[in-house]
């Protein structure tokens, strides 16, 4: 098993502030070699990709729920309750806790750490910003890749499904539109990440029109509109993003896999044999 | 060596440079930025589709241009979405960069656009047409207006008649702005609403620490304790919310005593309701509590009290130790035992120790806080705060992470351009000598002192006041103002129509939030911030290129700003500058001409605000631009403990250290750009000023107070006449059980809702259609015993007549109490004002007796606004106040707004809102309540008129505060 060493907290640290501070330090830009503009921060961060675990891993999705619930157990023994952040879910309060770990050499708390914490969802994160964020900003997604396939090499291979993915909810079947609404828009219950700009881009891509607002609102107006082109959209995405899982092999990254390919199957069934005006509301 | 580490390599090196020049590599999260929130570098030209044009897609271009809500003092930030195509404000939402409010809003911040678009809005001056009262105005042009006002100003001046000007504001928009108006002119002429705001209150932290107001760091809590009717009634309700949800989210604990329950009760961990005005008893018996069981901060109170003050005074032929004083402590409440308490409040006793021992846990991370509420309510109230703090000061939690700091640490008020000398002379129809300690200007008792001293006032104006409607006794203001032997000229400067504008002679429109110019800061955490309120199509105009040299241009109508009004103003006064006055008010770069309000900004921020500078410059704007562009600027974050730190060298010369350790020094006060006001201690007998207090060994900067420490013992309260209350103690209020008769009840006015404030909301569709009305609490048992179902009419008798209001049985108020909330209960003269929330009514005089008959009360009217005609609701609530005597503290000089009630069902042909009162009636009460007073002439020590050191609004000349010779 490989150990982390202290020498990479300052990374960890700098991806903290990066995903966490609108206006970050010159200096760290120029080695990370990001595009840097606050708009584009905004973009990513608040709008498209929340950087909370919650956010992957519940249905909805929710920023808080039971994954916090389980968080703020296992951190409660290293800090003390009120020590906690409001949102002890969050990357940036993770990395910097990684980063903290390793500067007192306790590796083994680390690695702990990251594997309930961060594991369950930090890959499947990171390749999402590598593949949605605004171009000069792609490569935070791509250092966190790094990271995430560094730091995975510290888990045990014997280890079975962290806890947050043991545990995650079942995908919800697809059998009226809310439900499919909620599958599809929750990365846990379908494996698909699927932001407010991709949503955009399908709508461009395929001349198709859409409401703007809230991302759920959005959605639905396309498949009310467009539901074939939408749904054929979708399993163009779907397919994308299963290719992020070839050639891994961990437990963690079948689990995103099964899940992916389950949506690709309920998809196309959707699409080939129901008759939408027939799809239950 | 991976990519990865060599990357964490030049990450180390590049923060360890940064690190060593002075700079913070790793910024941590921003404490503004919101996903809610456009980015600020769209603000110029932010996109929104229309909503109504769907599905087509039509964008709306707005100009975001920060300022600041009006609708209460907490000044939250807004930003006003100004259409690039029509230059109007389509709409305001809150104001990221705010540090205070942090983007968020209450309701009345948004609904400022209702006030804005009022189509009922006071646009132009306006002049009275026939007697004063008619509700009769013709429109006059602002020349027309200011000659006649400045005139009268000018001669009395000339005259030596200083003290028959008066402004008397509601809510000043900037800090000290209305003050050096004043002072300029030579006149002590500042009249404030404080003294039936907050003057309880304040008097019980002035008392302890020479700064009246308290700023608790909420956020960093362990345990919050609040006495208030919602989360400090409206002080600083926004800011504060979100510190003490933040504080609760991490498990703070939170304590609300409130008799009744109110909405900020529902989410407190421990609801506390005890009989109104038993409050102090009860914070005396936690104070008890924590000396019985040791768990006070041993090391605090023996280095910050002034125990050797009141071992002297109290027992001076004992040891003068701390370890005597600390036996004294163990005695001096022992009575205040959780069981006295419980039978003084009519509490538990299992409710007050759990109450207790939570307090006692906090450590100094209690913040507690009491603003209006229970010292507003009763006499003596301004005990409440007395005792609130105490529970602060054993526990060491002043100025601490987590406890409660004093306002002046936590505000800032930039020296501005010009700063006249004070003038020579006192007001006693606003700081009368029967109340040598009010906090305040009896501003509320100017109808009984005009009366009874037979003094009148030459001009008269307010400013965002409406003492008709908001003060007690509102007939007898009416029959002040109806008489113009009393009130020569009375100008309101309003920016809607209220009760008082009536009654005026000009009515002077004044614009709203995004109307005018102010800047002001806010106590609201462990910071120091100033905000920016600015006429937000004149920046839009001028941002695409234009020009606007006075603010009417911009505003809607003739709309004008207090700031530009007073310049213009003063120059009339003393067009010559023979009187002194117009130098206050000349531009520096261009001497000989008006002061412009840019000039007078652009000073301020480029001097006086440190840090602003700099942070402009990052950007490549000037200081001025920045806080157009922002709305606000963040001085300081982590003020600390003031009071600790150590005096340097450069201040210390030829020291005098007292026996108690107050330690004088003739070095010279070092030049400071922050003017923020606080107790300001005399020098000694050799004139060497004050500057820290000795600890041991260590001159540290302590408090403004006489002693430089917390005054526990306060030597001001015992050598004016009042000795007996020189310590925090409990005094019974006039509406303790032992004052009433059977049948009768405490009536509990002070709280609030915070969808409306006082007189400038009814205007707002939006908050109007939220709360509007104002029914009487009843608890069931009581009103089984009335036999009265809910909505059944009732009579309210108070001691100048009745109100006749709906009932509204509920659990939320305790037995044998009752309450009804302030706000409502609006009314008009004739076609005057908002017909969604002021409604139609008719004065009737007969003698002394007042009636208010209403003619119906909210309904539809057409107008340009659509929603106009869909209002719904008719219930406007009573306008209980007008039955309201006088009740002055003799010490803060507070009005103790509980009234003795009884209520009875009501009469036969009885209507809702109707109101009756004899002011024979008020002046009886008035004079009750002045015998409990001292005057000065009897109790002054030293032959002034009050003590030089206490605060005091636009503090007249030394040689003002001596006594008048007695006659």
């Amino acid at each position: 098993m490989v150990v982390q060493q202290e020498s990479n907290a300052e990374l960890l640290d700098a991806l903290a502030e990066v995903v966490e501070n609108p206006d970050p330090h010159p200096a760290i830009l120029e080695v990370l070699e990001l595009e840097w503009t606050r708009d584009g921060f905004t973009e990513l961060f608040d709008f498209d990709l929340p950087p909370f675990a919650s956010y992957y891993l519940t249905i909805g999705p929710i920023l808080g729920g039971e994954p916090v619930g389980y968080l703020r157990g296992l951190l409660s023994a290293y800090l003390r309750p009120e020590l906690q952040p409001s949102q002890p879910d969050s990357l940036a309060f993770l990395l910097r806790l990684l980063a903290l770990l390793l500067r007192q050499r306790s590796e083994d708390r680390a690695h702990v750490i990251f594997y309930e914490a961060l594991s369950p969802w930090l890959g499947t994160y990171a390749r999402a910003i590598a593949s949605f964020a605004p171009l000069g900003l792609r490569r935070i997604g791509l250092l966190l890749d790094e990271v995430y396939q560094d730091w995975s090499k510290t888990i045990p291979s014997a280890l079975s499904l962290p806890f947050l993915l043991r545990s995650a909810p079942e995908p919800p079947k697809m059998k009226d539109r809310e439900s499919l609404l909620d599958s599809l828009l929750s990365p846990v219950g379908s494996g698909l990440v699927l932001p407010r700009s991709e949503l955009i881009r399908i709508t461009h891509r395929h001349g198709l029109g859409m409401r703007p607002g809230g991302r759920r609102f959005s959605f639905q107006s396309l498949l009310d509109t467009s539901p074939g082109e939408t749904l054929g959209a979708i399993l163009e995405t779907v397919a994308i993003q299963l290719a992020w899982y070839r050639n891994l092999d961990s437990p963690i990254a079948l689990w995103w896999h099964q899940r992916l390919a389950a949506t690709q199957s309920s998809v196309t069934e959707l699409l080939n044999d129901t008759e939408w005006a027939d799809f239950p509301r | 060596m991976s990519e990865l580490a060599k990357l964490s390599d030049r990450l180390r090196a590049k923060r360890e440079a940064v690190d060593a020049a002075g700079e913070t590599f790793y910024q941590g999260p921003s404490k503004t930025d919101l996903a809610s929130f456009p980015p600020k570098e769209r603000w110029d030209d932010w996109v929104e589709l229309d909503s109504r044009q769907w599905p087509k897609r039509v964008e709306r271009h707005s100009m975001l241009i920060p300022t600041t809500c009006f609708n209460c003092e907490s000044a939250c930030g807004l930003l006003a979405y100004v259409d690039r195509n029509t230059l109007q404000v389509r709409k305001f939402e809150g104001n990221p960069e705010h540090p205070g409010s942090r983007g968020r809003n209450c309701a009345k911040g948004p609904a400022t656009i209702n006030q804005v678009t009022d189509p009922d809005r006071i646009l132009h001056p306006l002049k009275r047409v026939g007697p004063r009262g008619q509700g009769r105005f013709e429109r006059v042009t602002w020349d027309e207006a200011l000659r006649d006002i400045a005139n009268r100003l000018r001669t009395a001046i000339l005259e030596e008649r200083q003290n028959e000007i008066m402004i008397h504001l509601g809510r000043p928009g900037e800090d000290g702005y209305t003050e050096r108006v004043l002072a300029a002119w030579g006149v002590d002429g500042h009249n404030s609403h404080t003294n039936v705001c907050s003057s309880g209150g304040r008097a019980g932290y002035q008392y302890w620490s020479g700064i009246d107001r308290p700023s608790a760091d909420f956020a960093n809590a362990k345990v919050i304790y609040l006495i208030s009717s919602h989360l400090e009634t409206g002080h600083y309700f926004n800011p504060h919310a979100q510190r003490i949800t933040e504080a609760r989210q991490r498990g703070a604990k939170l304590i609300v005593v409130d008799t009744r329950l109110s909405n900020t009760a529902t989410h407190a961990d421990l609801w506390i309701s005890p009989w109104p005005g038993t409050e102090a008893a009860m914070n005396l018996a936690f104070a008890n509590y924590i000396i019985q069981n040791d768990r006070y901060d041993r090391d605090f109170v023996r280095s910050w009290w002034n125990w050797q003050e009141y071992l002297a005074a109290k027992a001076p032929t004992e040891p003068q130790t701390f370890e005597n004083f600390e036996a004294h402590l163990k005695t001096i409440y022992a009575d205040y035992t959780l069981e006295y308490a419980a039978a003084e409040t009519r509490v538990s006793v299992e409710t007050l120790q759990e109450a207790a021992e939570t307090l006692a846990s906090a450590g100094t991370a209690l913040a507690s806080h009491n603003w209006r509420s229970a010292a507003a309510g009763n006499l003596g109230g301004w005990q409440v705060s007395r005792t609130i703090f105490l529970l602060n000061a054993l526990l060491g939690a002043v100025a601490t992470t987590g406890g409660t700091n004093l306002n002046a640490w936590n505000k800032y008020i930039p020296r501005p351009i010009h700063t006249p000398n004070h003038p020579n002379v006192w007001n006693e129809l606003s700081w009368p000598l029967e109340f040598p300690l009010a906090m305040n200007e009896l501003s509320y008792l100017l109808p009984h002192l005009i009366e009874r001293t037979g003094r009148r006032l030459e001009v008269y104006m307010t400013r965002v006041y409406n003492p008709v409607w908001t003060n007690p006794d509102g007939f007898s203001w009416i029959e002040m103002l109806l008489d113009e032997r009393k009130i020569g000229c009375y100008v309101a400067l309003t920016p809607t129509w209220n009760e008082t504008a009536f009654f005026a002679d000009y009515i002077l429109p004044m614009g709203h939030a995004s109307e005018r110019h102010d800047s002001f800061s806010y106590e609201q955490y462990d910071g120091q911030w100033l905000g920016f309120r600015q006429p937000v199509l004149k920046v839009a105009r001028e941002r695409l290129g234009g020009r606007v040299y006075d603010t009417r241009e911009a505003n809607p109508g003739e709309v004008w700003e207090e700031n530009e009004f007073y310049i213009d103003l003063s120059w009339r006064i003393d067009p010559d500058g023979s009187l002194g006055i117009r130098q206050h008010f000349e531009s520096r770069v261009h001497p000989g001409s008006k002061l412009t309000v840019e000039e007078y900004y652009r000073w301020m921020f480029e001097n006086s605000v440190p840090g602003l500078p700099e942070a402009a410059a990052t950007e490549g704007l000037t200081p001025l631009e920045f806080m157009q562009r922002y709305g606000a600027f963040e001085i300081q974050n982590g003020v600390g403990q003031v009071v600790a730190e150590e005096v340097p060298e450069t201040e210390l010369s030829d020291l005098a250290i007292s026996e108690f350790g107050r330690v004088y020094t003739r070095a010279p006060e070092p030049a400071t750009s922050n003017i923020v006001p606080t107790g300001d201690p005399s020098p000694d007998e050799d004139g060497r000023r004050p500057v820290g207090v000795n600890v041991d060994g260590v001159v540290r900067r302590g408090f403004p107070t006489p002693s430089g420490k917390l005054e526990f013992y306060s030597t001001t309260l015992a050598s004016w006449g009042w000795g007996d209350y020189a310590t925090p103690t409990y005094i019974k209020s006039h509406v303790h059980p032992e004052h009433l008769t059977e049948g009768q009840f405490p009536l509990i006015s002070t709280f609030r809702l915070p969808v409306q404030i006082h007189t400038r909301s009814a205007n707002s569709k939006w908050l109007d259609e939220i709360a509007h009305t104002n029914p009487v609490w009843i608890n069931p048992i009581d009103a089984s015993r009335l036999t009265l179902a809910d909505g059944d009419l009732v009579r309210v008798n108070t001691d100048l007549g009745y109100f006749v209001a709906k009932a509204w049985v509920t659990e939320g108020i305790r037995p044998g109490v009752v309450a009804c909330s302030h706000h409502m209960g609006r009314w008009r003269i004739g076609d005057l004002g908002s017909s969604a929330m002021m409604r139609s009514v008719k004065l009737e005089k007969q003698g002394t007796q007042w009636g208010l008959q209403p003619r119906g009360g909210a309904e539809p009217y057409e107008s340009t606004d659509p929603d106009t005609s869909r209002i719904w609701w008719t219930d406007i609530g009573v306008h209980q106040n007008l039955t309201f005597g006088v009740h002055p503290d003799p010490i803060s000089g507070m009005h103790c707004w509980h009234q003795v009630v009884t209520i009875t069902k009501a009469a036969p042909g009885d209507s809702h809102g109707e109101v009756h009162v004899d002011t024979a009636r008020s002046r009886v009460i008035f004079d009750r309540w002045m015998q409990l007073t001292r005057s000065a002439q009897d109790v002054s020590p030293d032959g002034t008129r009050r003590p030089r050191w206490l605060m005091r609004p636009l503090k007249p000349s030394a040689h003002a505060f001596e006594l008048p010779p007695s006659v």
